[in-house]
């Protein structure tokens, strides 16, 4: 109780102090609520101060209209935007044709009418905030100002270098789409427009992060995601209060449901198909400038073993293949716990002859098997996390040294025993059979190991009795995570761990919503109609 | 959900847990090298009165390394012998004579020796069911002779001598000669008031100048002394009885020569009556199906009247096998079959009456044997390999 | 619309959790055999059907007060003090049972799986496994309900298979080789300890679903964990026969039997699994209702502070129940069925009484008035 209190103490009165800290040394730029002047040349003096005349922040000013009467003054940030568009759309129109159009004579008003009857650019509109401005360019846009008037209008120029629409690196297919989400917000949504192709589907835009302002975009489809969960989202995002937002892993921390929990309660995905057809299941999607995975929300623990290609292969491999997923899963997570509960604690659960040629190759081996494993597991785990950073020439070499080399002389030294090495390698490997689930299992099966030194096999059953505890009352946006194996829905079965043939699953998940749950008309596979009855 | 809130809870369950980790100091926990796997156990009578040799054979293993893909390295075994009034005290001298703790779970063979199966053998058995590491399944034999010279032949085909005997028992199968009974069986029979105990025999038999072991035959006790014991054949009129035998093969003379006749399967059924009179009666009715294996005469035997002919000669030869064993087995005053047991489950009211007199109506006791048989098949072949000859008479 | 639903419990997970509750105790089936011996299936059945008739008077007395836990209902019809001290006798009876199905998992344990290891390392774990369950939520409990019947279910059927070739039919008889006294005694432990308590079940239902009549899913539910206690005792008895009596675990040694073809083998791990995971939904349940009678009876605000306290209680309480393994069988066989009698038939039926006749004064009231 005293230690309770004394956290929370702590805890506000140093948030306290680094809030004031704050609120002394920089004053937030974009906090700024000031109006935009009618002077030009104040705007612009203003602008230049708060960019600290940056290299790449531009000001362009021209005169307009006949004579060259009204001053005009353009700024934006190169290298954000498409010049072509600038200079023939914007510039052009306005230096050359303006001077053939009659001017208002009250040069306050209407003097945006007319600029937006020039300006042959698709999307312009008046700002007159100075943040609003700083938001502008900074994105990309254009802002033009006019002396005398004291709203700008902000122009649609952005344009900057991207990647192009490659195949994504971490979900390659056999049989599906190759497009992959790139770092582009809007290059996602045109391609998750071209998915959907419905008036339903929705788009609502936000901006987070103090120092980076990234734009987050929430995705749903108005008919079928739950408004409730909508909200929800909605709500969470706009709690964030934090400087920067890079990828969209800070946004799964964000709005996630457990954060201590190590299961994940976000799904990210990084190809359009996958999340269209999440949107058309109910979910809701978050993408995020600056990263190629969109984040979906809710997520149920048996999408950890679904992957995209299940639905383009025929669905009794894809039955086969889910089932082998939920089976590697166990075998990553349990193999070793069980290899050391069955050789210290259980030994007549092991058939004799088993039994003989273990206790052979446990001769002469100086460490119990509990530490083996444990010393075993950390050297994969060294391998691995180092062969990730090496670059790729040198790559090869240490796989080859590390695990046979290293593994072999370990077994002949006599400082493992040969059965564990196997069961060391057959772990590592099912681990990555998951992938979303690859750094669960890494600190799952450590648990389980330790809990199986001290306890044996009664220790295992604690140890996954924990893990179904914690992931029963897991919830994910409201549902429960493990739907539909805990509340049970007969009817979700059928993509849970099999995947029915696609015209068996007509129905939505139960549990994400309730109001269109048809998906498709039942209808069984053609017959051939020349063939005999 | 409160961070403070689940980071505290947190706290504490990882305390608690670790702490529970860090003072177990996991006592079940047993490395595999601190252990000696007992594969098969005897008991012998000892020098002196009271006194007994218990006999442990132990799993050697060699250590491991070297060549890494040699194959499984072959496991020596050790007889470890030591004496005492109970098998409790002698385990315990075992285990320090060897420096590690005995391992009874992977433990297949109970071997009682002759002479102390004589004087019986309920006191010493009682270790093996009480013990939660032993297991049900074992697999007991009387030696002939002393336990501790079964158990130290040379072996045939597999590492430990108690191996090759459990493997010649399970292919005993193919002769029924020789009934297969686990410990689980035996403490049925011994908890019964009536029922006698059998146990499949191992004998020494020499061999030029070698001896190996012979696993054939069946001991027979009464209460938990052994008593008495039946030969191979005899044994079989035991398991046709029971429904037990497996296949084997039935010989006789028939007509100029002998036919072997191979068994493929048999059943029985056994029924108890209670006759008006009070008198107990027992039904038995064998079925059984076999192939013609070897003939030794001229005659063609694939036609429908030879092969009823020797469908009744072998229903008589199995006949009088049941009735052999049969008799024996009333002479001796034990019911290895477990009659009694079946009058007592079909009519328990008036069991009550005569469980204190089964050892007088067992002697008397009428048996009803049928035996059904059916030829099935001639093989390959249907004539024998002479040329063909007119039937004769 | 799912969402304001999405902490209830469906009625279907009901139906299993209320089965894999019963199926909890189908396990430890040695207290019957002990004096039933071959005749133990027909003690199941009726003892299923006494067990029947205590729940249609507990329903049908919940069904009159509705809306109303344990405690209110004792306190309208006994009246406050009195209705207060019958439901403590209540949480008493609970307290207890949650130490003796711990000190049954405990000793099961200790004997056969892990023999040198002090019990409270065995019944920490576990408890605290129980007292995190609890304090989450018990309606995550009762949502792998369906999960662990299942999986009990599963194996029943693979292990019944697994032992067809050890099966002698001839071992069912003799039936009913029992006096009088032996078959009362047997069916009485039956009925009190682990058919009786499925009233618990029953006053942890308001907390996970807004079912209203749930009288048939209770009673389905406990037809299926009846049926497999029935199942798992008729196996038993056709595998081991006369050894019934003789064995102190009879399902745990029939399991040890299976061998099919030497593959199959040494599976009491399997069971020995199954049954600490169905103790495990067992005594979730049973803390969660003593909680929460205790919360009731004091008129607390919340059950959560209490769940941690009584399962260190229950837990050290376990430890000495007993001073032996064969005490407790002994307990098991002979006491037992008394004392659970008196709290979940005799204190029902007193309710049950006590409310009638208050009824009939009610009537006779209104009719002179």
């Amino acid at each position: 109780m005293l230690k309770n209190m004394l956290n929370k103490l702590s805890l506000y009165l140093m948030n306290k102090q680094l809030n004031a800290e704050q609120n002394k040394n920089n004053p937030d730029a974009s906090k700024i609520n000031e109006a935009l002047s009618k002077s030009l040349q104040t705007n612009l003096n203003n602008l230049k101060t708060i960019m600290s005349s940056s290299n790449d922040f531009i000001v362009r000013e021209f005169s307009l209209g006949l004579n060259q009467g009204i001053h005009a003054g353009l700024v934006y940030v190169d290298g954000l935007t498409n010049s072509q568009t600038i200079n023939e759309s914007i510039i052009e129109p306005l230096m050359y044709k303006s001077q053939m159009v009659p001017l208002p004579k009250d040069k306050n008003i209407g003097i945006e009418q007319v600029m937006q009857s020039l300006l042959s650019v698709g999307e312009v509109k008046e700002i007159a905030q100075i943040d609003e401005a700083i938001d502008a360019f900074l994105n990309g846009d254009t802002v033009l100002m006019v002396d005398g008037c004291p709203k700008a209008l902000q122009i649609s120029t952005r344009g900057w270098e991207k990647r192009g629409i490659t195949e994504p690196s971490t979900e390659t297919v056999v049989k599906g789409p190759r497009e992959g989400f790139t770092e582009s917000i809007r290059v996602n949504t045109s391609l998750l427009r071209r998915k959907l192709k419905n008036p339903d589907f929705t788009l609502e835009a936000l901006t987070i992060g103090r120092k980076t302002r990234t734009v987050i975009m929430i995705a749903y489809m108005k008919n079928l995601a739950d408004e409730n969960i909508v909200q929800m989202v909605r709500d969470r995002l706009k709690k964030i209060d934090t400087d920067s937002i890079f990828a969209a892993g800070y946004i799964q921390e964000y709005i996630g449901d457990a954060p201590f929990s190590p299961f994940p309660t976000t799904h990210y995905s990084e190809k359009p198909d996958v999340i269209a057809a999440r949107l058309l299941e109910g979910r809701v999607a978050v993408l995020t400038d600056g990263t190629p995975f969109v984040v979906s929300v809710p997520m149920f623990f048996m999408e950890c073993f679904q992957t995209g290609e299940d639905y383009y292969v025929s669905y009794f491999f894809a039955s086969v293949m889910r089932v082998l997923r939920y089976v590697s899963f166990g075998i990553s997570v349990l193999a070793p716990a069980i290899y050391v509960a069955l050789t210290t604690f259980h030994q007549e659960l092991v058939p004799t002859k088993l039994l003989i040629s273990m206790a052979s190759a446990r001769e002469g081996v100086p460490f119990p098997a509990a530490l083996e494993a444990i010393v075993l597991l950390l050297a994969f785990e060294i391998i691995r996390e180092a062969g990730i950073r090496l670059p790729r020439p040198v790559g090869q070499a240490i796989s080859i040294v590390g695990a046979l080399v290293m593994g072999q002389s370990a077994v002949q030294a006599g400082l493992v025993g040969a059965p564990l090495v196997i069961v060391v390698a057959i772990t590592a490997v099912s681990n990555f059979v998951v992938p979303t689930l690859s750094d669960v299992a890494t600190q799952v099966r450590f648990l389980l190991l330790l809990l199986a030194a001290s306890m044996g096999g009664y220790g295992i059953v604690i140890g996954l009795l924990l893990m179904l505890v914690h992931l029963s009352s897991l919830t994910s946006y409201g549902v429960p995570y493990l739907s539909p194996y805990a509340p049970l829905h007969p009817r979700d079965l059928k993509d849970s761990f099999i995947r029915a043939p696609l015209w068996m699953m007509i129905s939505r998940p139960t549990a994400l919503a309730g109001k269109d749950r048809k998906r498709r008309n039942i209808t069984a596979p053609v017959k051939d109609p020349t063939s005999k009855p | 959900m409160n961070t403070h809130a689940v980071r505290h809870f947190g706290i504490r369950i990882a305390a608690i847990l670790l702490s529970l980790l860090l003072l177990c100091g996991c006592w079940n926990r047993r490395e595999l090298d601190t252990m000696s796997i007992v594969l098969g156990c005897g008991i012998d009578k000892g020098e002196k009165p009271g006194e007994i040799n218990l006999i442990c054979q132990i799993e050697k293993p060699s250590p491991a390394g070297g060549e890494g893909g040699a194959g499984a390295p072959a496991a020596k075994f050790l007889n470890v012998v030591n004496k005492g009034t109970d098998v409790f005290t002698i385990l315990r001298d075992c285990n320090s004579q060897l420096g590690r703790k005995l391992y009874f779970p992977h433990n297949q063979v109970l071997i009682f020796g002759e002479d102390f199966a004589k004087e019986g053998i309920r006191k010493q058995l009682d270790f093996f069911l009480r013990d939660p590491e032993t297991r049900m399944t074992v697999m007991v034999f009387v030696a002939m002779g002393k336990a501790s010279e079964a158990m130290n032949q040379p072996t045939v085909m597999e590492g430990a001598p108690v191996i090759d005997i459990v493997n010649m028992l399970q292919s005993q199968e193919n002769t029924s000669e020789a009934p297969q009974i686990e410990v689980l069986d035996l403490l049925t029979a011994l908890i019964s008031p009536t029922t006698s105990a059998v146990a499949p025999l191992v004998s020494i038999e020499k061999d030029g100048d070698k001896t190996k072991s012979v696993v054939a035959g069946t001991g027979i006790f009464k209460g938990d002394k052994l008593v008495s014991a039946l030969n191979g054949v005899e044994t079989r009129g035991f398991l046709w009885v029971k429904g037990k035998v497996k296949s084997g093969i039935i010989n006789f003379p028939f007509m100029d020569g002998d036919v072997s006749l191979e068994i493929i399967k048999a059943k029985s059924k056994v029924k108890p009556i209670l006759l008006p009179d009070g008198t107990p009666m027992v039904k038995v009715e064998v079925t059984e199906t076999s192939n013609l294996g070897a003939q030794n005469s001229m005659i063609d035997m694939s036609s429908v009247e030879m092969m009823n002919m020797l469908e009744n000669r072998s229903a008589e030869v199995i006949k009088s096998e049941i009735l052999y064993t049969l008799q024996k087995t009333k002479v001796l005053g034990t019911d290895i079959y477990g009659f009694g047991d079946l009058f007592h489950q079909h009519y328990h009211k008036e069991w009550k009456a005569m469980e204190d007199k089964w050892k007088d109506l067992y002697r008397d006791l009428k048996v009803e044997v049928t035996v059904k048989t059916q030829l099935n098949a001639t093989g390959k072949v249907t004539r024998p390999a002479y040329p063909p000859v007119q039937k004769q008479g | 619309m799912n969402t304001a639903a999405k902490d209830q419990i469906s009625s279907r997970d009901l139906l299993f959790s209320a089965a894999a509750y019963v199926q909890a105790s189908s396990l430890l089936t040695a207290f019957i055999t002990g004096t039933l011996r071959q005749s133990s299936w027909v003690g199941t059945v009726a003892a299923y059907a006494l067990a029947l008739i205590l729940l249609a008077i507990l329903l049908f007395l919940f069904k009159r007060h509705p809306g109303m836990g344990l405690v209110q209902l004792n306190d309208a019809v006994f009246g406050k003090v009195a209705g207060r001290i019958v439901s403590f006798c209540y949480f008493f009876f609970i307290f207890t049972l949650v130490s003796l199905n711990i000190g049954d998992l405990n000793g099961f344990l200790n004997s056969y799986i892990l023999s040198d290891t002090p019990p409270i390392a065995i019944v920490v774990p576990l408890m605290l496994v129980c007292v995190i369950a609890v304090r989450k939520g018990i309606d995550s409990v009762f949502r792998l309900g369906p999960l662990f019947s299942a999986l009990q279910i599963i194996t029943l059927i693979l292990f019944t298979v697994m032992l067809i070739p050890n099966m002698k039919p001839a071992n069912m008889l003799p039936v009913l080789d029992l006096t009088p006294k032996e078959f009362w005694q047997g069916t009485n432990t039956l009925y009190s300890l682990p058919f009786g308590d499925l009233f618990i079940v029953i006053l942890a239902i308001p907390a996970v679903s807004n079912i209203k009549n749930y009288k048939s899913i209770i009673f389905k539910g406990f037809t299926i964990g009846a049926v497999i206690t029935l199942l798992i005792v008729i196996t038993d008895t056709l595998v081991l026969g006369p050894l019934l009596s003789n064995i102190t675990l009879p399902r745990f040694l029939s399991i040890r039997l299976i061998n099919v073809a030497d593959v199959f083998t040494r599976m009491d791990i399997v069971y020995a699994y199954v049954l600490i995971v169905l103790r495990y939904f067992k005594l979730c349940v049973l803390l969660y209702v003593c909680s929460l009678l205790l919360a009731q009876i004091f008129e607390l605000k919340s059950y959560v502070p209490l769940v941690s306290t009584l399962g260190i209680l229950t837990a050290i309480y376990s430890l000495f129940l007993f001073r032996s393994g064969s005490e407790s069988s002994e307990w098991a066989a002979n006491t037992a069925g008394i004392y659970g009698t008196f709290f979940n038939t005799l204190l029902p039926l007193l309710t049950f009484i006590v409310y009638l006749i208050q009824l009939l004064l009610k009537k006779l009231k209104a009719k002179t008035s």
